[in-house]
C-alpha cells in the first residue's frame, strides 16, 4: 500500500505524466467539439485520440525511472532509488502497473462524460457506457502495453514511436494486415472494436469480446516478460 | 567550417543517429519491396522527426551543450552551424530514401522529408527534450493532421506535403513560411537563453 502510494506520488510530480493526462482530455474534447460542429456525432467517436495519451503516461512513469539525473547532481537513476525503498522487484513493477491503470482510469473519468456532453447523442446509454468502457479498457491495456516495452527496452523513444504511429491512420499493424491477416490479431487491432459501433474502424478484425481478450492477453504476456527480464537484470 | 565538421562529426559518433538512419533506410527497402500502393513517405517521417530531435536532445541530456558553448562561445554560428550539419545528414538520407522507395516525384519528396525533420530540429531546440520533443511532432503529423482532415490544411506537414503531392510553389512557400516562424522561435531562444 506504502508503496502504491509512493508511486503515485512520483507519477504525480511528473511533468510529462500530466502532459499525456492533458493531450487525453483537451485532445478527445477538442476533437469532439471539431466533429459535433461538423455533422451527426456518437460522443465516443473522439475517443481513439486519447489512445496517445494513455500510451504517453503508460512509457514516461517507467522511462523516468532510468532518466540520468543532471550530473552536477550526481548523474544517479531514480530506479537504484525506488529499488533500494522497495527491494521486491515484482512488488515495484505491480505497484507501477496499477498506477498507469489509476491515472488512465481517472483520464478516461475526465474526458469521456465531457465528450459525450459536448455531442448529446441519440445513442441508448447502455449502448454509450458499454462504448465508454471498452475505450477505457482500450487505453489501459495501450498504457499497459507501452509500460511492458519500456521496462524491457529501459527507454520510451521506441515504444512511444511504435504506440502514436500504430494509433494513427498510417498504422504499421494496419499496413501490415494487406499482408496477410494474422496482423488482425496484434494487440492495437484486435481490440479495435472496444471502441464500439460508433468509431469507424478497421473493415474485418475479430470483434469486440474476444478482440479484447486478445489484446488483454498481449499485455499480460508483455508484462509478464517485462517481469522477468526486470527480475532477471541489473538495474 | 571547423564548427561545422565539429557538429557532423558529434552527429556521426552518437550511434542513435546511425541507428535511426538504418531504421529509415530499412524500412523503405521493406515498404518498397512489398510492394503495396502506400505512402512511403507517410510512414518514414517518423524517422526524420527523430532525426530532426536528436542533434539538440544529446546536446541538453547532459552536461554536453556546455562543453559546446566553451568551444564555440558564438551562440549564432553555433546554431547556423549545427542546423547545417544537421540539414546535411537529412538531405542525405532524405535522397537515399526517395530513390530507394521509388517515390514519383524523389525530388518533392526529399524535400518534403527534410523540411518535417527540420521542423522537428527547430521544435526541439525549443523545448530541448527528446521526449516532449518527439510526442509533440509525432501527435501533430500523425494524429492532428490526419484528423483535422480539410480543416488542417495549413498545418506544416500538410502545407509542405504539396511539395511531392501538388503545386511544388505552394508547398515550397508553405514550407519556408513554417520554417522561418518556427526557425525564428527556436533562434531567439537559442541565443537568450541560460544554459
Amino acid at each position: 500500500m506504502n508503496a502504491l502510494k509512493a508511486e503515485l506520488y512520483k507519477a504525480s510530480t511528473l511533468p510529462a505524466v500530466w502532459a499525456g493526462f492533458a493531450l487525453t482530455v483537451v485532445g478527445c474534447i477538442a476533437l469532439e467539439v471539431l466533429l459535433a460542429s461538423q455533422g451527426d456525432v456518437t460522443g465516443t467517436d473522439s475517443l481513439p485520440m486519447g489512445t496517445v495519451g494513455a500510451a504517453v503516461i503508460g512509457v514516461v512513469a517507467f522511462s523516468s525511472e532510468y532518466t540520468a539525473n543532471s550530473a552536477d547532481a550526481g548523474g544517479g537513476r531514480q530506479i537504484t532509488t525506488t529499488l533500494t525503498t522497495t527491494p521486491s522487484k515484482t512488488r515495484v513493477l505491480l505497484t507501477k502497473a496499477l498506477t498507469i491503470v489509476i491515472l488512465i482510469v481517472l483520464s478516461a473519468v475526465v474526458a469521456m462524460p465531457v465528450a459525450v456532453g459536448i455531442a448529446r447523442p441519440d445513442v441508448p446509454a447502455d449502448e454509450l457506457l458499454t462504448s465508454c468502457l471498452g475505450a477505457t479498457l482500450y487505453w489501459v491495456l495501450s498504457g499497459l502495453l507501452g509500460f511492458a516495452i519500456t521496462v524491457v527496452l529501459r527507454n520510451g523513444v521506441i515504444p512511444l514511436i511504435l504506440l502514436i504511429l500504430n494509433s494513427s491512420l498510417v498504422s504499421v499493424s494496419l499496413l501490415l494486415t494487406k499482408l496477410t491477416s494474422l496482423a488482425y490479431w496484434l494487440p492495437d487491432l484486435a481490440g479495435r472494436r472496444l471502441f464500439g459501433s460508433g468509431v469507424r474502424t478497421v473493415d474485418s478484425g475479430l470483434d469486440a469480446v474476444p478482440g479484447g481478450l486478445v489484446m488483454a492477453g498481449w499485455a499480460v504476456l508483455l508484462c509478464l516478460l517485462a517481469g522477468f527480464v526486470f527480475a532477471r537484470r541489473d538495474a | 567550417m571547423n564548427v561545422v565538421l565539429a557538429e557532423l562529426s558529434k552527429l556521426r559518433t552518437l550511434p542513435l543517429t546511425g541507428f535511426t538512419v538504418a531504421g529509415i533506410l530499412a524500412c523503405t527497402a521493406l515498404l518498397a519491396a512489398a510492394d503495396q500502393a502506400v505512402d512511403i513517405i507517410m510512414y518514414v517521417q517518423a524517422g526524420f522527426v527523430l532525426l530532426g530531435i536528436i542533434p539538440v536532445a544529446h546536446e541538453h541530456a547532459g552536461r554536453q551543450f556546455g562543453t559546446t558553448l566553451i568551444a564555440v562561445p558564438a551562440r549564432g554560428r553555433l546554431l547556423v552551424a549545427k542546423s547545417l550539419a544537421t540539414a546535411v545528414v537529412m538531405a542525405l538520407t532524405a535522397a537515399a530514401t526517395a530513390v530507394l522507395g521509388g517515390a514519383e516525384r524523389p525530388v518533392g519528396a526529399a524535400a518534403y522529408l527534410v523540411f518535417i525533420g527540420l521542423f522537428a530540429y527547430a521544435v526541439a531546440v525549443v523545448v530541448r527534450q527528446l521526449i516532449p520533443a518527439l510526442v509533440g511532432m509525432l501527435s501533430l503529423i500523425l494524429i492532428v493532421s490526419p484528423v483535422l482532415a480539410d480543416h488542417g490544411r495549413w498545418l506544416p506537414d500538410r502545407a509542405a506535403a504539396e511539395l511531392y503531392q501538388g503545386s511544388a510553389t505552394i508547398g515550397a512557400l508553405g514550407a519556408l513560411a513554417w520554417v522561418a516562424l518556427i526557425g525564428a522561435v527556436a533562434t531567439v531562444q537559442f541565443l537568450r537563453r541560460d544554459l
